[in-house]
């Protein structure tokens, strides 16, 4: 399971850094960059990408040098990111704390006031997703980017 | 061609640089090493970079005389070709201070530096995993560390093989010894290296944080810049992920980081070069440990009270509509610590099966629920107390005894074990109760027959106890053992070994992390049938107990009749202590039993 998910991540960080077009207008990365749309284990472009090795350190995850509107944007980072880590982020946002919890907010550049404010609103919104038996790795993105 | 000399020429008037004093540059440790050059059994110094594109000469590979003066050559004539090779610039500006190279922006290199903004360097140690040939020594990688509190974001560096995807494990494990693959420095966020490690694979990792400095960092992230396209053959023994880090890392440490007692490099050993070296932190600036899910589990659950435990249980045991109820039975405190244990039981298990079922996905909804139903906020665990890898026993044994036999008396013994442990050394960040050992020769001489003999040559010994630290669920496996050599048939004979294959798969228990004791039904297949038969099989008891920090003991049991000759069976023991707590040495005896009796005294060195 934890193997299909660094698998899908991997093919999200070659599609990001092979794919690097700056968008005009903004977009919704998840939606437009295939974030939700990562196939998983049988699929042979899975497999042919896999070995992709330089892939988000000198461009896609770092929100200082990428455009924010790109599929090299923070947002597309923390789409991975949350796709990628769903499980712990999850653990994390319902204890209000945590390292992945921690991560995502530096991605999206969340600092002092704000980071406890956004904390406190996805706990409270995503605990309503989980209440209701609706909470998937692109809905706690939704949530994220609303309460940031 | 002739324009190119023309142009050198210029260079070289224009420098004040004569051709000795080039020349001399040209063997100057820092540039052999950025251009890789070492020298092997067979060749003299050359490069181990496969990629043409990585030099300018096209003799750059061979001769670094050439490669300088064409990168002297470029810099000056085609100033971007600074961009491509940052650590050469920086390198030059430092040995040819009376020369200026012409300035030039880099825009695409000062974005990979604004993107891996670093404070400091650590290397990391991912420990070894039994699942998988490649990684049972273990990993080594390059973190470089942000300014977060947390480092999910900093930025590694490893070196691996390209391997294609289902590559056949025999064409995998030959193609990695010999050199069929090639390797290259990979980079990646820490997250990944994370869920890989202590997520996916259950594997422990330690940060050794390096004293370097910031310049001394820069100039490893330019070089690694340089090494973004190029390739070098990737050898499993030798030139593997911890050869190439150490010699990265020498690029700024002034000291040989490679064992340089054995023709083969380990992760461990880069590790136990850095401690030797550290001469009380002049290397290492603190060590930190990241616990595998596995681990965290195992830490929080010895943290839990009696009646905690009982509804972790209880939780395991019942349907998701239940856990609601159960954790109404605490305080908020105690609940917040069971829901916690209860996380990490399932990403443990989540691996342990290669996937939740329906119900065991339904529970850790309802776990989540229930948390969101409590206040915010973690509960303070205390961290595990964990030795770092470094403290363990060396890899590498050679060990002198003296042996008893009841049949032909006295024995005098030469044992070498290339690596790399066994169920009574002395170690850390290894898996429990697990032996792994590789390439390891017995050579005996008998003071009555005044003669040598080769007695045995095990080529891979692996047992994994595999035992239950929580007595959960699904937290444990079978025990098992595999071993492949040459040893003899019984110890009542001379000159009597032959090939064999053994092992055994069975269970283990134990209650605490000193001790794990063993039932298997063990089987064996030798090439000779001088006692009966070439197969057998039967049960056998053991185990290992740590008595002492400096006492520790093991003990196997076993009885096994021939499937080829019913009529025929045999009995064995094998019992074996080691006194002593240090990474150098040990003494061990032990008493065997195989037709014959045997007594030894072993002394050892591990080195």
């Amino acid at each position: 399971m934890k193997k299909t998910t660094l698998a899908i991540a991997l093919i999200a960080a070659a599609s990001f850094s092979t794919t690097a077009i700056a968008q005009e207008k903004k977009i919704n990365p998840w939606k437009q960059c295939g974030i939700g749309a990562m196939v998983f284990d049988d699929n042979p472009t899975a497999a042919a990408l896999s070995n992709i090795i330089w892939d988000l350190g000198t461009t896609a995850v770092s929100s200082n040098v990428s455009s924010q509107d790109s599929c090299e944007g923070a947002e597309a980072t923390v789409g991975i990111f949350i796709k990628q880590n769903f499980d712990a982020v999850v653990e994390q946002v319902s204890q209000g704390e945590g390292d992945h919890l921690n991560a995502m907010l530096d991605i999206l550049a969340v600092e002092g006031d704000a980071r406890i404010t956004a904390i406190s609103n996805v706990r409270a919104n995503t605990a309503d997703a989980m209440a209701n038996d609706s909470l998937t790795a692109e809905g706690l993105y939704n949530i994220v980017l609303e309460n940031i | 061609m002739f324009l190119c000399l023309f142009k050198w020429g210029i260079a070289i008037e224009a420098m004040a640089y004569d051709n000795n004093e080039l020349r001399k540059i040209s063997e100057h440790p820092t540039w052999k090493k950025l251009l890789h050059f070492e020298a092997g059994y067979f060749h003299a110094s050359i490069s181990e970079v496969n990629s043409q594109s990585f030099f300018l000469h096209e003799h750059g590979s061979t001769d670094a005389y050439l490669e300088l003066q064409a990168t002297i050559q470029a810099f000056q004539y085609q100033a971007d070709s600074q961009c491509v090779f940052p650590a050469r610039l920086i390198f030059l500006q430092k040995v040819l201070p009376k020369f200026q190279f012409p300035s030039t922006d880099c825009p695409q290199y000062d974005a990979y530096l604004t993107a891996f903004q670093t404070e400091s360097l650590s290397i990391v140690y991912a420990s070894g995993y039994l699942g998988n040939p490649a990684s049972m020594y273990g990993h080594v990688f390059l973190k470089f560390n942000g300014h977060e509190e947390h480092s999910l974001l900093d930025n590694t560096f490893s070196f691996g093989a390209k391997v294609p995807e289902n590559e056949p494990g025999l064409v995998y494990v030959t193609k990695g010894m010999f050199g069929g693959y090639d390797g290259r420095f990979t980079n990646q966020k820490y997250h990944h290296q994370h869920l890989t490690y202590n997520e996916s694979e259950l594997r422990d990792l330690w940060e050794y944080e390096l004293t370097l400095d910031k310049r001394e960092v820069q100039f490893l992230l330019a070089h690694l810049y340089e090494l973004e396209k190029t390739q070098m053959v990737y050898y499993f023994f030798k030139q593997n992920c911890a050869y190439q880090l150490a010699k990265l890392l020498e690029l700024v440490i002034d000291t040989p980081l490679i064992a340089p007692e054995k023709p083969w490099v380990m992760p461990y050993d880069v590790i136990a070069m850095l401690d030797r070296h550290d001469n009380n932190g002049e290397l290492i600036e603190d060590i930190t440990y990241k616990g595998s899910r596995q681990e965290l589990l195992y830490a929080k659950w010895g943290q839990l009270t009696k009646k905690d435990k009982k509804l972790v249980l209880r939780l395991i045991s019942s349907p998701a509509d239940e856990v609601a109820t159960i954790i109404s039975q605490v305080d908020t405190q105690n609940a917040i610590q069971i829901i916690e244990t209860m996380y990490d039981y399932l990403a443990f298990i989540d691996v342990k099966q290669d996937g939740l079922d329906a119900q065991q996905i339904s529970k850790r909804k309802a776990l989540v629920k229930a948390r969101f139903a409590l206040p915010a906020g973690g509960f303070e665990w205390q961290a595990p107390l964990k030795k770092a890898p470094h403290t363990a026993q060396d890899t590498a044994m050679l060990q002198a005894s003296v042996i008893h036999n009841n049949e032909f008396g006295a024995l005098a013994e030469l044992r070498f074990r290339a690596n790399y442990y066994d169920l009574l050394s002395v170690n850390a960040a290894r898996i429990p109760f697990s032996e792994l050992s590789t390439l390891d020769a017995r050579l005996t001489y008998s003071l009555e027959r005044s003669e040598f003999d080769l007695r045995e040559l095990t080529l891979i010994k692996i047992v994994n106890l595999n035992v239950s630290n929580t007595g959960l669920p699904q937290d444990s496996g079978y025990a098992w053992k595999v071993a492949i050599g040459y040893k003899p048939e019984s110890l009542a004979c001379a000159n009597c070994s032959t090939a064999y294959a053994d092992g055994f798969i069975g269970k283990a228990w134990s209650t605490s992390a000193n001790w794990a004791a063993y039932g298997a039904l063990a089987f064996s297949a030798t090439g000779s049938n001088r006692r009966g038969g070439n197969i057998s099989i039967g049960p056998e008891i053991g185990g290992v107990i740590n008595l002492a920090p400096g006492y520790a003991v093991s003990l196997a049991i076993g009885q096994q009749s021939f499937v080829n000759d019913l009529e025929k069976d045999q009995q064995y023991l094998a019992f074996e202590q080691r006194f002593f707590e240090h990474r150098r040495f040990d003494i061990r005896s032990s008493v065997k039993y195989l037709d014959a009796l045997e007594y030894a005294l072993n002394f050892t060195l591990y080195y």
